[in-house]
């Protein structure tokens, strides 16, 4: 018999569940409605006190003794025994690589259909199922599928659903017990996070996308100056990264982000299938690129076709002055 | 040390999306005709991470592909930028089978063949972009797994593999055996040169059948297949010199950015 419950997997960020399990929270919750079921939240550690969780949860489920959120492997004996207990309909999972690999893991586990990198669900309700939507193909064919059998597993692109407000209501709290002993194996020795600068890539209102037309890195650097003075963030198309020209956390693309900015500035990118499967999200898409035949102009909203270079100095520059504060000395 | 490198073929990723349609069923997607398939390019940055440890280390390369009908370009390509043997795992059941009963039927096969010490897959192919397949095969083999490896390094028996993650980077240790799963960021196969395409003939070439019956016990039914439309809406921007095209830039860029500043 179906529950109609939803289960989320969620993602801490610091002490407060990540921007990407807020989004989960607000797409699961419109599911759980729909469903007639329940929607649950599991988080390896207890949220911060001082950390508002997601409104609309109706339980949160957090082990008695933290776990760490970066390790599928150290995740998945407990999170087994809650999906065996509470059998959600529909389970999701944020489509990070954390999320990903427990995702297929609890598939194994759980013998059931997983449906990785989705962009929307929606709730058929003659069927009785949940309708899972992703590109395939790198993003060259969207595909829907239900699963046969439940629980259904999705994960979830960031961006693709809203995010739930803010709630300054507690839900439930209820402690689980950690299943299975620490696992063995696979250690991690060394993280090397990114430097932060400005907003992150897959949460920025603007987002500035070198291609191969910017020629090398200090095309690249030109497009990070240009981001900066927008307030944006910087991203390159897997050419660049694959060249060296940007670090690889900055692909966007089917193997890198997805993004979904009100503004997308694509310069010197050509706007091959896996790379637009990355940024068609966008609300706006601006385009400059040297060939008019660049499928990118097929896309975009505007376009422009000349050389980056001879646009993107000047541009900058005129930005620059543009949003630059007012003198603040008038008097 | 043994590396088997599972491999699977793939539609062309390289062919835009227009030449594509939608066969019969509206389920499926069909190729341009005449365009031959290609080694998913993942699985060539797990071969090339395969190979990179046998120039270092006294390894045994083995690729194993199942499927009903590799192309034997795909197959010489493996064999000739440096794989010592080529396994076929063939049943006509393989050719429709999903991630799960793949992997399931390839961990039977590496069983069957003596095992191996490091197990290497692309992070996903290019057709279905899931990445389910390296979890089974541990799953399967009871091995740990690693994915998306950018470098993979061995010393005295201690796998460090260096990961690409969403915002940065980490270096994780484990022992042998285990599943890795290579991401596009560790390299390309170089080039193959003709004198190896020659060797690659003589290579061992072994077809397989599954021990047990496949049973395609789908997971998923596919509902439908889309191939999404460009919008063409494009305004082009048609000033005559760069100072103009640059002033309505601004203009646009100001625009939204005041707008979404509102909102």
């Amino acid at each position: 018999m179906n529950t109609g419950n939803v289960l989320i997997i969620g993602e801490p960020d610091g002490g407060k569940p990540a921007n990407v399990t807020s989004q989960l929270v607000g797409g699961g919750r419109r599911l759980a409605d729909t469903m007639g079921g329940r929607l649950g939240l599991f988080l390896p550690c207890r949220p911060d006190d001082n950390g508002l969780l997601p409104g609309g949860v109706d339980l949160v489920y957090v082990p008695e003794s933290p776990l760490p959120p970066d390790n599928a492997r150290a995740l998945l004996p407990s999170v087994l025994a809650l999906v065996r207990e509470e059998k959600p309909d529909l389970l999701l999972l944020p489509h990070t690589p954390t999320g990903r690999d427990l995702a297929a893991q609890l598939a194994c586990r759980l013998q059931t259909g997983l449906a990785p990198g989705c962009t929307r669900l929606r709730f058929n309700e003659d069927r009785g199922q949940v309708e899972m939507n992703r590109p395939v193909h790198g993003g060259k064919a969207l595909e829907v599928s239900v699963s046969l059998s439940t629980p259904a597993i999705a994960t979830i692109q960031a961006g693709s659903m809203p995010a739930a407000a803010s709630s300054g209501r507690v839900p439930a709290i209820r402690m689980i017990p950690v299943a299975g002993p620490p696992p063995a194996g696979p250690k991690v020795v060394k993280t090397t996070p990114d430097p932060a600068s400005g907003p992150r890539l897959d949460q920025a209102p603007i987002v500035v996308c070198g291609g191969r037309g910017i020629g090398g890195p200090e095309g690249y650097a030109a497009i990070e100056k240009l981001a900066r003075v927008l307030d944006g963030a910087a991203g390159a198309s897997r050419p660049v990264c694959d060249h060296g020209w940007a670090r690889p956390t900055a692909q966007i693309g089917i193997t890198g982000k997805t993004v979904r900015p009100e503004l997308y500035l694509a310069l010197g990118v050509s706007g091959s299938t896996q790379h637009l499967a990355g940024c068609l999200g966008a609300r706006t898409i601006l385009a400059i690129n040297r060939d008019p035949e660049a499928p990118i102009f097929r896309y975009a909203r505007y376009g422009l076709v000349a050389d980056v270079h001879e646009i993107l100095p000047g541009l900058t520059a005129a930005l620059e002055k543009r949003l630059a504060p007012p003198p603040s000395d008038e008097t | 040390m043994r590396i088997v490198v599972c491999m699977k073929q793939v539609t062309d990723p390289e062919i835009p999306a227009s030449s594509f349609t939608l066969d019969d069923t509206g389920r499926g997607l069909l190729p341009p005709r005449g365009v031959p398939p290609v080694l998913n390019p993942f699985d060539e940055n797990a071969l090339e991470a395969a190979l990179r440890l046998k120039r270092s280390h006294d390894a045994e390369v083995i690729v194993i592909s199942a499927g009903s009908r590799l192309a034997k370009a795909v197959g010489i390509k493996a064999l000739a930028a440096g794989a010592d043997t080529l396994l076929l795992l063939e049943d006509p059941e393989l050719a429709r089978a999903d991630a799960f009963t793949t992997g399931n039927a390839l961990a039977d096969a590496i069983r069957a063949e003596g095992g191996a010490d490091l197990i290497l897959t692309g992070r996903q192919s290019a057709d279905q972009d899931a990445g389910i397949v390296p979890h089974v095969l541990a799953a399967s083999l009871h091995m740990p797994t690693i994915t998306l490896a950018m470098s993979i390094l061995l010393s005295d028996d201690v796998l460090q593999i260096e990961r690409i993650l969403d915002d940065g980077r980490e270096t994780v240790e484990t022992t042998l055996p285990c599943v890795v799963s290579v991401s596009n960021e560790l390299g390309d196969l170089p080039p193959v040169t003709l004198p190896q395409i020659y060797k690659a003939k003589k290579k061992p070439v072994r077809k397989l059948r599954p021990l047990s019956p496949i049973m395609n016990a789908a997971r998923r039914e596919v509902l439908t297949l889309e191939i999404p439309q460009p919008t063409e809406n494009c305004t082009m921007i048609e000033e005559s010199t760069p100072d103009e095209a640059i002033d309505r830039l601004v203009s646009i860029i100001g625009d939204i950015r005041a707008k979404g500043e509102q909102g």
